[in-house]
């Protein structure tokens, strides 16, 4: 089921009525979460219901495994290893086995072995890469004592299954939102009915949806046509389709994010920020503290300190800055193209690493001023540019074509005005200016205690403003990127 | 929650009063649709060549290169059903009309009213049948009342699902004198890499109950138009768009015999029906297909000079 979708609208203020009103007793609200959530999932394919059954299963039962064992620690390594292989052999098969398949086969033919019948025709799950490492952070939490593990277990299969981010994240943390869920847990009261709270979820709903169909949508179609046919069109319209992809792809994620986030508001949950405005970073490294936050941070804590962080040799801290970025790249999907993009950021990211750059520029930006610096202006242009040329090679379809796009990009590019999307340039502004001005809120819509806003007229008046720019500008319709990741 | 419920009330009403006013305005506002079906009705009586049916026809045909008063009444996404209901409205007023063209292609035998599943064990998405965006704007900006359940597709905003209603805001300014100058056309330009992939046929499972439903709400159509166009003495030319050879690829031998037999059967029945086959017409190379089956710009002039001999030889013989 599509955020963007009737079926939503329809299904989202039911299920909130029924959450509230009638599985009021704490135990059944995280039943009926999982009920909804699996509905919510299966209106998709409910055959891959089974996968997030397995995956939750074995992640709980390796907690339980990993507490009776305590006191062992080569015994617990190995149930949390053996989890973790379990669900990385369930994501390899399904999101990279092909890619692989493809690599080794062609390899073969060079060598004159024809084995093409090792390809298979496999469908993949939407969002399998989220709730299993969701699933991940969960077992290695409890092996590393960061966390109790739980014994109940629908509220362990809620945690998982939590339908606003159970297909395109924000990615959780077991130690953040399971004990939300969790009622034999000590840190966390049972969840109230938060009047405001439910109303910012609404306010976040809406600006993740104007991202989502009027910026991406509506981008959606130049970029496609742009990609389709660059062979054929100019380099300032080749660079406008690539900002337009750079709008796109924010609009889309952190569109989803929003409506996400807003959502599990309404049901009296926390879900962690994803994305803090990336586009007004100063630096490659600032923007990979804003960009898709809950999975870089995922990579930090599971991946690169457990290689030695960067408290190691400076050799080895470039490794393991290297090995995240491939990563990074290679989780976004199986194709040259991401790992390409991930390696683009490393080079861009290791000259800052080395220079002792990469920590700076961690406060807001023109912080108590309107407008930024005319030094803050240009270091964001140019991260943005840098950014917009990483995401050529990221929608690219493959390396060959990304190196030709960029190419003519440059080698043609002169000062016109593109044919396209003349449109798209005035809803991007608004955005950008709205966000600039929000920029050291949680989202956009945050506009309750702004001068004239504190009117509930004129608030209501601009919610109703945006809903019919969203109505009336709407693109065409389609599914959000992140769900084949 | 009784303050939150009470607001989201109050908020539902103010946006339902807005919508409720969208819609209202939408009902004045010109469309693609409705500015074409008043183009007729104001050149009622000088249009003598009407072109009518899908989009085939409406991106496929520049009626300025077959005769002054040719007009292209194409609509994409219209329904044979619909076609067949402007006929019997339009035909008995336009004094000057001699000849209605109408596409018959493969797509005769699937693009239907119902929803009727032609593949085996396809889920009800891929059903292939009139999308309720079509029925709603037919109903409301070509008049035609057909629908059983109208009020249920009187709503432009819930029926076009969030994302078509674009239309009637986006390309109006414009429609007027593009109207006048294209005479009801609608060039195809800017293909994309994978044109000659789009629009491809879909697989018929012939013999099925539904596959026979189909094809049969077709043929009923089709004989309801021939018939106005007997009764008032207009000749009726059906032809068979030129589609590259990805989509005749995709065509069975058994679906075309069939598509033949019934166009055949009519012909017989109806002495003012002539058919033209330009399907797989060599003179079309890949440059005049804006995707498998839809015509470039380039294409339809083409085709157009192509039909316009036809077509004067058929009117001459109608004085």
């Amino acid at each position: 089921m599509l955020f963007n979708s009737l079926e939503f609208l329809l299904f989202l203020p039911i299920t909130f009525l029924l959450y509230w009103f009638i599985a009021k007793p704490y135990k059944f609200q995280n039943l009926f979460i999982i009920i909804v959530s699996y509905i919510f999932y299966g209106w998709w394919n409910w055959r891959f219901l089974i996968l997030i059954a397995i995956t939750t299963f074995c992640s709980y039962l390796s907690g339980l495994i990993i507490e009776a064992y305590n006191g062992n620690r080569r015994k617990q390594k190995i149930v949390c290893m053996a989890n973790i292989i379990l669900n990385l052999t369930i994501l390899a098969y399904f999101k990279y086995y092909n890619f692989f398949a493809e690599n080794f086969v062609f390899i073969m033919n060079q060598c004159g072995w024809h084995i093409d019948w090792i390809t298979k025709d496999i469908l993949l799950p939407v969002g399998i890469s989220f709730y299993t490492f969701q699933a991940l952070s969960y077992t290695i939490d409890v092996y590393n004592r960061k966390m109790e593990p739980t014994h109940d277990i629908v509220a362990f299969f809620a945690f998982i299954s939590f339908f606003p981010q159970l297909v395109a994240g924000p990615i959780e943390r077991a130690t953040h939102l399971l004990p939300q869920f969790d009622c034999s847990s000590k840190q966390s009261p049972p969840i109230e009915f938060d009047y405001l709270k439910s109303v910012d979820g609404l306010r976040q709903i809406l600006w993740g949806l104007f991202k989502k169909i009027v910026i991406a949508d509506n981008c959606s179609t130049i970029v496609n046509l742009m990609f389709s046919s660059y062979e054929t069109q100019d380099g300032t319209t080749l660079f406008w389709g690539a900002v337009l992809f750079s709008f796109q792809i924010y609009g889309d994620f952190s569109g989803y994010s929003d409506i996400a986030i807003g959502t599990a508001k309404l049901f009296g949950i926390d879900l962690m920020r994803n994305f803090n405005f990336p586009y007004f970073a100063q630096n490659i490294a600032d923007f990979w503290r804003r960009w898709h936050i809950s999975l870089t941070t995922w990579f930090r804590d599971y991946i690169y300190i457990p290689l030695g962080g960067s408290r190691c040799k400076k050799w080895k801290v470039m490794r393991n800055t290297l090995v995240i970025f491939l990563v990074s790249g290679l989780w976004h999907g199986a194709n040259w193209t991401f790992i390409a993009w991930g390696a683009y950021h490393a080079i861009l990211f290791l000259p800052l690493m080395l220079l002792g750059m990469n920590t700076k520029k961690t406060t807001l930006i023109a912080e108590n001023r309107m407008l930024p610096s005319l030094k803050e202006f240009i270091q964001m242009c140019i991260t943005f540019i840098l950014v917009v040329i990483g995401w050529i090679i990221f929608r690219a379809e493959n390396i060959t074509q990304a190196v030709e796009y960029i190419y003519r990009m440059i080698s043609m590019f002169q000062l016109t005005i593109p044919s396209h999307g003349k449109k798209m340039l005035l809803f991007i502004t608004l955005m950008i200016i709205i966000e600039w001005c929000q920029r050291h809120k949680q989202h956009a819509l945050q506009i309750d205690n702004i001068g004239l806003m504190t009117c509930t007229p004129i608030r209501w008046g601009i919610y109703l403003c945006l809903i019919f720019i969203i109505i009336g500008n709407s693109g065409e319709h389609s599914d959000f990127i992140y769900f084949q990741f | 929650m009784n303050l939150f419920l009470r607001k989201c009330m109050h908020f539902c009403i103010l946006i339902s009063c807005f919508f409720l006013l969208i819609e209202v305005i939408l009902l004045f506002l010109p469309n693609d649709i409705s500015i074409k079906r008043e183009y007729l009705e104001n050149h009622i009586n000088d249009i003598d060549v009407l072109f009518i049916g899908h989009s085939h026809v409406e991106n496929g045909i520049n009626p300025k290169l077959i005769s002054k008063r040719a007009y292209n009444f194409g609509s994409g996404g219209r329904n044979i059903k619909y076609d067949s209901e402007l006929m019997k409205r339009y035909i008995p007023q336009m004094r000057n009309l001699k000849l209605v063209v109408f596409p018959i292609g493969y797509e005769f035998q699937y693009l239907n009213f119902n929803h009727y599943c032609l593949k085996k064990n396809e889920t009800s998405d891929l059903c292939w049948g009139l999308n309720s965006t079509y029925r709603c704007i037919y109903m409301k900006y070509d008049h035609i009342p057909y629908d059983t359940k109208s009020y249920f597709y009187w709503s432009e905003i819930l029926n076009s699902k969030l994302d078509h209603w674009r239309r009637f805001i986006g390309s109006t300014a414009d429609l007027p004198k593009e109207t006048d100058f294209y005479r009801g056309w609608h060039p195809l330009t800017d293909k994309n890499k994978e044109w000659a992939q789009q629009q491809l046929p879909i697989e018929v499972n012939i013999g099925t109950i539904e596959a026979e439903a189909a094809l049969t709400e077709s043929v009923v159509c089709l004989n309801e138009i021939a018939e106005v166009c007997q009764r008032y003495n207009i000749h009726l030319l059906l032809v068979t768009f030129p589609c590259y050879k990805t989509f005749q690829e995709h065509t069975t031998e058994a679906g075309m015999k069939r598509m033949f037999a019934y166009v055949e059967s009519v012909k017989q029945k109806y002495p003012n029906i002539f058919y033209k086959n330009y399907m797989d017409d060599k003179r079309f190379i890949a440059d005049d297909f804006y995707n498998s089956s839809h015509l470039s710009a380039n294409g339809a002039n083409k085709f157009s000079i192509i039909l316009r001999s036809e077509i004067l030889s058929l009117i001459k013989r109608n004085r």
